[in-house]
Parts: C-alpha cells; structure tokens; sequence
C-alpha cells in the first residue's frame, strides 16, 4: 500500500517520533510504500495515497489548500497527534479572545476535513502509530485504547497523584501512553485528549480544592472544542 | 506443624523457600510497598500493610499469545495477607479452567501472615479474616520471635527443613477487627432491586469518573480483553489477552451496540457483578473487603459508605 506523511502547522515532534528508533519505523516498510515524506526523503510525490498520516493545524490558505488536497488524493487520512486531533497547544488561542486580536480560530484538521481515525498524544505514542498502519494494511478496525489513564497508573503501582493534591488531568484523558507522566511523578496534562465518556464536571470540582477558576480552564483547554462549552458556560451545578 | 523460630532463622527459611520457587514478597519501591520478585527476605517481607496490588496482578498477567502453551511456573507469595489468600481461593474456583491461570498458580506456595488493619479495611464482614488457605502462616510474636503453621503437605516439607523447635501447640492471634460493618444478610436483595435506588446510583455515578483504578487493584476484579494483533515486525497475526475492566465503554459494546451505555449502567454492574452475580454463581462475594478500591479512587468513592447506604435505604424501604 501507499502513504504519505505529512506536517501542518506545529512542533513536527510527532513525525519525529515515527522516526524516532528508525529499526522500529522500517518495520512499517514492509507493508507501505512512503511516496511523499517530506521530513525524511527528497523525492516526494502528490498521490494518490492509500493511507495518510497529517499532523499539525492548517493555518494558512496554502495549509487549507494543502490538507483538502491531501483528502482528495488519500483513501485513509489519519490525523497524527493531538494539533491535528483537537487543535494542541496553538489551539488554546482560541480561548484567549481578548488577548489574541483579530486572529482567526485554530481549526483541527477534523473540522476542515473528513477524518478516518485519530492517533492522539503529544507526541503520539509511536508503538500506537505503528499498529494503526499495520491494522489498516490487514484491513482491520484499528484498535485504541478508550480508558483514562488512571487505570495503566493504578496498574504500575505508583502513588496517586490527584489524591496527594496534585492537578491531575488522568482520570479523562485517554490512556494508552502507558501513564508515562503520572509514573514518573508528573501530573497528567491531558495530551492524549479526553476519553469517549468523561466526567469533566467531577474533575473541575475536584480540582477547585488546589486550583483558581482560572487556571483550571487553561489546564482543560488542552481538550480544545471539546471543552468549550465548559470553560465557557461554567458549571452546571 | 507449628515451629517457634527467630527472625534469623526466618530470614533462612525464605532461603529455603527462595531455592525453590520464584518468591514474590512486599518490596519498598519508590516510597510504596508492592509485590516483587526477591531473592532476600528484608524487614519489608513480612510488611504488615497491604500491597497496592493484590497477587492477581502475577496469577494473571496480560497473555502475549493465546495459542502458546502456558509455562509451567513455580511461584510463591511470601507474605501476603488473609484477605488475599481468600481472593486467591475464589479465583481458584473461577480460573479452574484457565490454562494460563493453572501453569503459574498449580505448583504455587502461599505463604501468610498477619497485618495492621487500616481505615479502609473490612475483611470480617465476609469471614476473609480466617486462618485458612496458606500453605504456611508467619505469625509475629510479642516476643520478637515467629511461630510458623504449616498446613499443607508442601508447607510442611519445607518446615521441616527450617531449624527451629517444634510446638504441640499453638494458636493464631485474631486478626485485628475494624470499625466498619455491613450488614450481608439483605446486601444481595438491595443491589439487585436497582430501580428502587436508581437515584442513589445516579448520585454515585455522577460522582464517578469510570476510570477503573478500583478494578485495577481490586484482587476480585479479572476482567479482559481479547485482541488480535498484527505484530509490525514479522506480520504474523497472533491473539492476545489483556487488562479490561467493566467501566470502560467499549467493554460491554457488542456489534456496535452498548449494553451498558451510561456510567451509571457500568457502576451498577461492578457492585451487581460482586455482590449479586458473585454469591449467584461463584457462591461468594467478589469483594474480600481489602479496601484497595477505597484507596485507589481518584474521586474518592468509598465502597464501604457506598454499600452500608444501600443497605439503610433498602431497610427504611422495606420495613
Ligand atoms: S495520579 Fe492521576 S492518572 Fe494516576 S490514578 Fe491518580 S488521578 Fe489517575
Ligand atoms: S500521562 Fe497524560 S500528559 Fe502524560 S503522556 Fe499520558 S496522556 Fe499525555
Ligand atoms: S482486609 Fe483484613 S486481612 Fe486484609 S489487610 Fe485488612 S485487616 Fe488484614
Ligand atoms: S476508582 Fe473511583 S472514580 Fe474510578 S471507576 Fe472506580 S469508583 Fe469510579
Ligand atoms: S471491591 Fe474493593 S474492598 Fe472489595 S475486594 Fe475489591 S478492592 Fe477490595
């Protein structure tokens, strides 16, 4: 099969992190034929692509032009890492109307275009982006993982950080990194983006014992649109 | 067979007991204390708190390949306490037939003592704080000095090897009771009659994140998933078996169809499943009352207030 890797506006950390252990990344040679990778090969070509890999947010009209290209010539277009599944770091523009003047909203690669599936996390986790592929080339319903990160964090035997007061965003965020942070002492920031059912009303009032209003919704806004309504309407109780 | 030993000799038995199983005792790791393979008995090895994560997290480990032949394995829990003995003995009954289950739990040691109950425990309310089960019991004595029960024919075997006098007599110290009671004797009706409670549940659920931390550390709690998998270097197909818990949304999807939609329905359905479906068709209580899911919630939950509300609302509701 065929595919292209490609990179909108953002850090380009997920792409490298498909690169990241290159013995691991060639195993993906073995059933795709990369015809357009522009981070990694000089010969890149237009399409048409059995399956796509797109990072990053379109932000300018080139972007725009680009993505909508790119969705014409692919079977498959999988957004690669949380810019492009809800919007990432350059999407909590969007929260700061009175700051940020005049610019025009961040769109994640889903609201310009049809997606097929969504490799969340920043960085995505690569393991997962290897098995994505692989599922899709067998022509199988790729699997993820649709529990919060408190169950891989409560199975590596740690201490729970949100009990000790900590900020943890664990318990609504999807797992699947294996809760790397929360292991090695860090609070979950919630990059993998929010699991299919989630409690944001519980973990706001949780987190109202350690955190301001204010810096609650800058923690959430990582969820993008997903938490709009919230930071903007308030709570329901 | 009872023998009085010192805390060197001891410290020699898990040797003995080292020399010939792999021994999984409580071990410090970063500041807690779980369950680890280890070659040495240590002041840890016979910790009288609990382990964040039960035995069931070495008796059933995640299966890479289904189709393999499981590895015959001679394991032995050095230390554990009665509450997970029990849990042992009912996921005996339920695991029967597993053969994963079987390779590493068949030739196993368990060998016990005893504990300091904390808040959370609860362990009499479903007798989980019997003298039974263990190959051996390691109980401490006042005087610095432990008296050692063998109970099964590998225990003794291993006993006998172990220097120390033998005892005509000897008795185990009751576990220290905790405050908490529940009343068991009405607790399966009142699970069962969920729409009489539907708003008591809705309140637990709404104050619930599903996320499974409880089922993860609960020892009663064996829930999986089987997933086929391409793996991306060879490309052969293999079927594995992996850590799931009824919580999560796609655990009970079939077809597309979600039997359990909301959290409230998975909530339900832990307690339904442990203390209605348990003693239905295990004949006993999925729960040893270890209180690991007390200390495990992220949101705070508490099983033990959880479950004594049920019990006050079915009985203003009944009588
Ligand atoms: S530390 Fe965070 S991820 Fe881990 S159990 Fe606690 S809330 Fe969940
Ligand atoms: S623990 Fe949270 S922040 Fe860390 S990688 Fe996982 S989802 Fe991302
Ligand atoms: S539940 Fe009972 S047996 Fe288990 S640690 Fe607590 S007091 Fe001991
Ligand atoms: S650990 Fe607590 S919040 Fe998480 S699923 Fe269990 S009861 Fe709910
Ligand atoms: S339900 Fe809670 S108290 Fe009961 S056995 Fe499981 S973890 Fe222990």
């Amino acid at each position: 099969m065929t595919l292209g890797i490609f990179s909108l506006t953002c850090c380009e950390g997920c792409q490298f992190e498909l690169l990241n252990f290159y013995d691991d990344f060639a195993h993906v040679l073995n059933f795709y034929d990369i015809l357009n990778f522009s981070l990694a090969q000089e010969e890149n070509l237009p399409g048409p692509f059995d399956v796509a890999l797109v990072e990053g947010t379109p932000e300018t009209r080139e972007e725009l032009k680009l993505l909508k290209g790119i969705r014409k010539q692919s079977k498959i277009l999988v957004t690669l890492g949380t810019c492009a599944h809800l919007g990432g770091i350059q999407a909590q523009r969007n929260f700061k109307e009175s700051e940020v003047k005049g610019k025009r909203k961040v769109l994640p690669v889903s609201k310009v275009v049809d997606i097929d599936y969504a490799i969340t996390g920043c960085p995505i986790n690569r393991e997962e982006a290897y098995q994505t592929l692989v599922d899709i080339y067998h022509g199988r319903e790729p699997y993820q993982i649709n529990y919060p990160v408190c169950f891989e964090c409560r199975h590596n035997q740690v201490k729970c950080l949100l009990k000790e007061g900590k900020p943890c965003l664990g318990s609504i965020t999807r797992g699947g990194c294996n809760a790397i942070c929360t292991t090695n002492g860090f609070v979950c920031l919630g990059c993998r983006g929010p699991v299919e059912q989630t409690n944001l009303y519980k973990i706001k009032e949780m987190l109202k014992k350690y955190l301001t209003d204010k810096e609650i919704n800058q923690r959430l806004e990582i969820y993008g649109e997903f938490v709009d309504n919230i930071i903007k309407e308030g709570d329901r109780h | 067979m009872v023998k009085r030993l010192s805390l060197d000799n001891i410290s020699k038995f898990y040797a003995l007991v080292a020399a010939e199983y792999t021994v999984y005792s409580p071990s410090q790791k970063g500041g807690l204390v779980s369950l680890e393979p280890k070659k040495y008995f240590d002041r840890y090895s016979l910790f009288k708190f609990q382990t964040i994560m039960p035995p069931k997290k070495v008796l059933l480990e995640n299966v890479y390949d289904l189709e393999s032949n499981p590895k015959e394995q001679k394991l032995a829990f050095f230390g554990i306490h009665l509450c997970d003995v029990k849990a042992i003995a009912t996921m005996d009954r339920i695991f029967a037939k597993d053969p994963f289950y079987r390779a590493k739990r068949d030739d196993s040691l368990i060998v016990a003592t005893g504990c300091q109950p904390t808040e959370s425990c609860f362990c009499h309310v479903f007798g989980a704080n019997k003298h039974q089960g263990f190959d051996l019991f390691i109980q401490e004595e006042h005087d610095g000095m432990f008296t050692v029960f063998a109970k099964s024919a590998k225990g003794v075997e291993l006993l006998q090897k172990s220097k120390g006098k033998i005892l005509m007599s000897a008795s185990y110290q009751p576990i220290g009771q905790n405050q908490n009671e529940i009343d068991l004797s009405e607790l399966t009706d009142a699970v069962e009659n969920r729409r009489l409670f539907e708003q008591h549940w809705q309140g637990i659920a709404n104050n619930c994140f599903g996320c499974g931390a409880c089922t993860a550390v609960c020892p009663l709690c064996f829930c999986f998933d089987t997933i086929d998998r391409t793996d991306p270097e060879g490309g052969n197909c293999h079927r594995s078996r992996t850590d799931d818990a009824c919580f999560f949304a796609n655990f009970s999807k079939i077809s597309n169809h979600d039997f359990r939609p909301e959290n409230v329905d998975r909530l339900y359905n832990w307690y339904h499943h442990k203390f209605v479906r348990g003693p239905k068709e295990n004949g006993d209580f999925l729960c040893v009352g270890c209180g690991r899911c007390i200390t495990a919630c992220p949101a705070n939950l508490n099983i033990i207030r959880i479950l004594s509300a049920i019990d006050n609302v079915f009985d203003r509701a009944t009588n």
